[in-house]
């Protein structure tokens, strides 16, 4: 009895570790054994960190334009802050288009100018709208319902034109709807079925892409790609959440690589924002923005590397 | 006289000693107990050991650290949260091929979920508690590639409300705390 | 004000859990409706009521066994009902050993919401032990009564033995109340060795040492009780102060010395006739030693235990993590724990948690002195008693140790005529 006494008394004093705690890790909780094999054939360069949680992003003429949740803001490419104008809370998504700042609440769109003015602002066609993400071009703008599962198309002042249906029907389990305005075309994601489907401006179904999967070239989980956007060149590039990463796929689906995975992104389960800007990637995810080049030498032996296209990122 | 004096006074003295201890401890203890019953009077009764599911990182001792063989900890579905997929997150794991109910492609261990067909293309997942043991697998699933509909509550009636409940001494991100009679669970019913 | 506070947080994470959590609903075209599930309802309270109210009449049977029927046989079977109730029952958990961390803890944070019965597991031995002396560890306590049970001979330990072994109680007691007033740990609750048992399951080491425990129990009367248990320590405090003194006989003792070795924790003592009554001078030499000894010994202790409060202080959870953290900044390589990577993974900032470490450290630092000086004290205080020699003319029971099982009063001969009626379980 006194060596349990006295073990315990100088456990207590020497290493309180093993008195009291145990490391013990169980196991089988991976649940995706990361690829140790892939090499991002792109480099982070820098980054900076802004005070709030990005909603969303968008970069046009040199600046990275970052909607927080009550907060609008501007920063140049070495993240040093141009403008800040305050917004209502619950913001969505953003995208700029011609000078202006769409902003994409649940029920309404607020259009602002690089001021912080609000120039325009209306509110969703229907009452049990939910709104997730928007595309702007000349020719409209594009806003996904997740509540009501379809595309509602608006000019550029407002006037709701049409819905798009899929002709599948779209499943949104969850706000991760993205779409994406590309040569003329309107890409978004059916997240629910794993596919990338493209439609004309007008609303006519073209075609469809992809499959579930949790590998390479597949959309993981229960509802990805997030994000979709355009490449300078001309490709589409996914974002995914649960495991994130950055992949790149031909406009006709056929699967390019995978850019950026997991670790290079920094972990966590939430999609990343991503964008292009002439031969880098900017990514937003959390609190940070980061900028990714890409490297000649780490892409030597991965198959962003051995792609055949003339591609402006790889520069 | 004197000598009398003397031999009483020793045992005197003792008693006397004595009484005013007693007196003393007496005082003390009334007082101490008073001053903490004060105390007990102030808040709501925080009783009930409960886990917070928003700061749960599904580290999976839930299941190995109760002081009960089969832990206390369940894992709850918030149907009103779930997106009803086809392909769920918590349910079936990544790298599966075939979305059918057979074994090998299911993340829990002990089979606690079960898939039911609702219409095209949703499907409910239900879970049987008897058969589930707290490791928080489907958590983890549901939680990254999900709407994080699956969550690990500790189950009231079955939890013995230890005085230090030996999974929150080991919780990595302290999720486990104290709750009141009246919101003995934490779920994340909203939608 | 304070209801304020609680609606407003409840509104607030309402209001963040609402945020979180909404999700766009699937449009359900065949009528289906969300099924309603009932969770488990917690046990009653009615439980905890039942407990104070089986406690308060048991210490009371045994008050009326011990003081009045001066029966064993009672005694034992509340041993039974104990074991029965508080032990298996009631699995132990929470008892009044550990009750004295929940009331340290509520006098050191005064947000700690101390449940009423707990306070009343705490303060009710102390109350009949200052009354009655320590009839809660006579068949109340699960512990003592699960040792009880199982005591069949009994084996007399050399006085200095015991008296070394009987500080042990209150290293334990300066422990607990330091790691239960830095809110590190409930020390109790970690190292209970009968728990495992009372469960039916558990740590295979704690399992061990209580049959360990219970085995030693069948030689040495209850070893927990009297080289363990810190509650126990309290009570023979307070015991010792009794209002009414316990006494094998109330015929008057005749000195047949028949029950001096009968007693399972050695409580009964020797009549001592002092020949001689002392120089005077010794006396005042004693007294004087002992003045400077208390206090030497005292701040000894304080500044011994004091010193270690650095490493006394990684049993905090947050000093722990902090630890690791810097470990793991020096070795990049090494295989992060799970508390670093969740720290990380939460976004932790480590000059926070070091802001806290410190004012944990600072904690640290007060509470170590003040057990060290309380454990100091205890061996001073024992020394003196050791040396003094108490002049007594009959067999007496020295009532900080004795633990009301009743044994002894079937050997006294003059209780027997009232026992008569009950031959068989004399040999209890």
């Amino acid at each position: 009895m006194l060596s349990v006494v006295g073990r315990d008394l100088w456990n207590m004093f020497k290493r309180p570790d093993k008195l009291f705690y145990h490391s013990r890790r169980p196991q089988g909780l991976t649940l995706l054994k990361e690829d140790d094999d892939f090499v991002s054939p792109y480099r982070r360069v820098y980054g900076f960190m802004v005070p709030d949680e990005i909603c969303a992003m968008e970069v046009d003429g040199g600046s990275i334009y970052l909607a927080t949740p009550n907060n609008i803001s501007v920063y140049g490419m070495s993240g040093e802050l141009q403008t800040n104008f305050p917004t209502p809370s619950d913001l969505r998504d953003m995208t700029v288009h011609d000078g202006l700042i769409y902003a994409l609440f649940p029920t309404r769109i607020e259009v602002y100018n690089r001021q912080g003015d609000l120039t325009m602002e209306w509110e969703a066609c229907s009452e049990n709208s939910d709104y997730c993400s928007l595309a702007v071009c000349e020719n409209g703008i594009f806003v996904t319902d997740a509540s009501n599962k379809n595309i509602c198309k608006y000019t550029l002042d407002g006037t709701l034109v049409r819905f798009i249906q899929s002709p599948k029907g779209f499943i949104v389990p969850s706000y991760c709807f993205g779409v994406a305005y590309i040569d003329g075309k309107i890409y978004c994601s059916n997240p629910g079925r794993h596919l990338i489907e493209s439609y004309t401006t007008e609303g006519e179904f073209i075609a469809s892409f992809g499959k579930a999967g949790a590998g390479a070239g597949a959309f993981s989980g229960c509802c990805n790609p997030a994000v979709l956007t355009p490449s300078s060149h001309g490709d589409l590039l996914t974002s995914e959440k649960g495991i994130p990463r950055i992949s790149c796929y031909g406009l006709n689906g056929e699967f390019r690589s995978i850019l950026l995975d997991s670790k290079a992104l920094g972990g966590g389960n939430a999609a990343y924002d991503v964008r292009v800007m002439n031969d880098k990637l900017i990514v937003a995810g959390g609190d940070k923005v980061s900028v990714f080049q890409y490297d000649k030498r780490q892409s030597q032996l991965t198959l962003c590397g051995q792609c055949e296209e003339d591609c402006p990122l790889r520069v | 006289m004197k000598d009398e004096d003397k031999l009483k006074s020793p045992i005197d003295r003792r008693d006397f000693l004595r009484t005013c201890g007693s007196f003393l401890a007496g005082g003390i203890a009334l007082a101490s107990g008073g001053l903490l019953a004060a105390k007990t009077s102030g808040k709501e009764g925080d009783v009930f050991w409960q886990i917070d599911p928003y700061k749960c990182t599904q580290c999976g001792r839930c299941e190995t650290d109760c002081v009960l063989t089969l832990s206390a900890v369940k894992c709850f579905h918030a149907n009103r949260v779930c997106g009803y997929c086809d392909l769920c997150g918590g349910y079936y794991r990544p790298s599966v091929k075939d979305l059918n109910t057979a074994a090998e492609n299911q993340l829990c261990p002990t089979g606690a979920i079960s898939r039911k067909f609702v219409e095209e293309p949703y499907f409910e997942y239900t879970i049987d508690e008897e058969l589930c043991t707290g490791c928080g697998k489907c958590v983890k699933g549901c939680t990254s590639f999900g709407n994080g509909s699956l969550f690990l509550q500790i189950q009231q009636d079955i939890c013995q409300q230890c005085n230090e409940c030996a999974i929150a001494r080991v919780c990595p991100s302290d999720a486990i705390h104290r709750v009141s009679n009246e919101q003995a669970y934490l779920l994340k019913d909203h939608a | 004000m304070r209801k304020l506070l609680f609606l407003f947080t409840g509104f607030v994470t309402s209001l963040s859990a609402m945020a979180v959590a909404r999700f766009p609903k699937p449009d359900f075209t065949s009528g289906y409706e969300y099924p309603d599930i009932v969770h488990g309802a917690p046990n009653e309270l009615l439980w905890n009521v039942l407990d104070i109210v089986l406690l308060i009449a048991m210490m009371a049977l045994v008050v009326w066994a011990a003081y009045k029927k001066r029966s064993r046989a009672v005694i034992y079977s509340v041993s039974f009902v104990s074991v029965a109730y508080f032990g298996f029952f009631r699995s132990g958990c929470v008892c009044s050993v550990g009750s004295i961390q929940n009331v340290v803890m509520a006098v050191v944070n005064p947000d700690y919401h101390l449940p009423w019965y707990v306070l009343l597991l705490f303060l009710l031995p102390i109350l009949f032990a200052l009354l009655f002396g320590r009839v809660f560890c006579a068949g109340v306590c699960p512990l003592g009564a699960l040792q009880e049970l199982v005591n069949i001979k009994h084996f007399r330990l050399a006085r200095s033995v015991s008296a070394t072994l009987s500080i042990i109680p209150w290293v334990y007691l300066a422990f607990t109340i330091l790691y239960a007033a830095t809110r590190s740990q409930f020390l109790i609750c970690r190292l209970d060795p009968f728990i495992g048992i009372f469960r039916l399951g558990g740590d295979i080491g704690m399992i061990s040492f209580g049959i360990v425990l219970l085995v030693m129990s069948i030689f040495i009367g209850r070893p927990f009780c009297q080289f363990l248990c810190p509650y126990g320590a309290l009570l023979s405090v307070f015991s010792a102060l009794s209002w009414k003194k316990l006494e094998i006989t109330d015929k008057g003792c005749i000195n047949c010395a028949l029950c001096g070795k009968s007693c399972p924790v050695d409580a009964i003592r020797a009549p001592q006739y002092s020949k001689t009554k002392e120089n005077r001078m010794k006396g005042v030499h004693r007294i004087i030693f002992f003045a400077i000894l208390l206090p030497v010994l005292t701040l000894a202790g304080a500044l011994l235990i004091g010193s270690q409060s650095n490493a006394l202080s990684l049993a905090h959870k947050d000093v722990y993590l902090y630890e690791q953290l810097l470990q793991q900044q020096a070795h990049p390589n090494m295989e992060e724990s799970l508390e670093v990577e969740t720290f990380h993974a939460l976004g932790g900032d480590i000059d926070e948690l070091k802001a806290k470490v410190d004012d944990i450290r600072r904690d640290y630092r007060i509470y170590a002195c003040l057990a060290g000086a309380l454990i100091g004290f205890v061996i001073g205080f024992k020394l003196l008693k050791l040396s003094l020699k108490r002049s007594r003319q009959t067999y007496e029971i020295s009532l900080a140790r004795c633990t009301v099982c009743g044994k002894c009063f079937n050997y006294c001969p003059q209780n027997k005529s009232t026992q008569h009626k009950q031959p068989l379980i004399s040999y209890l």
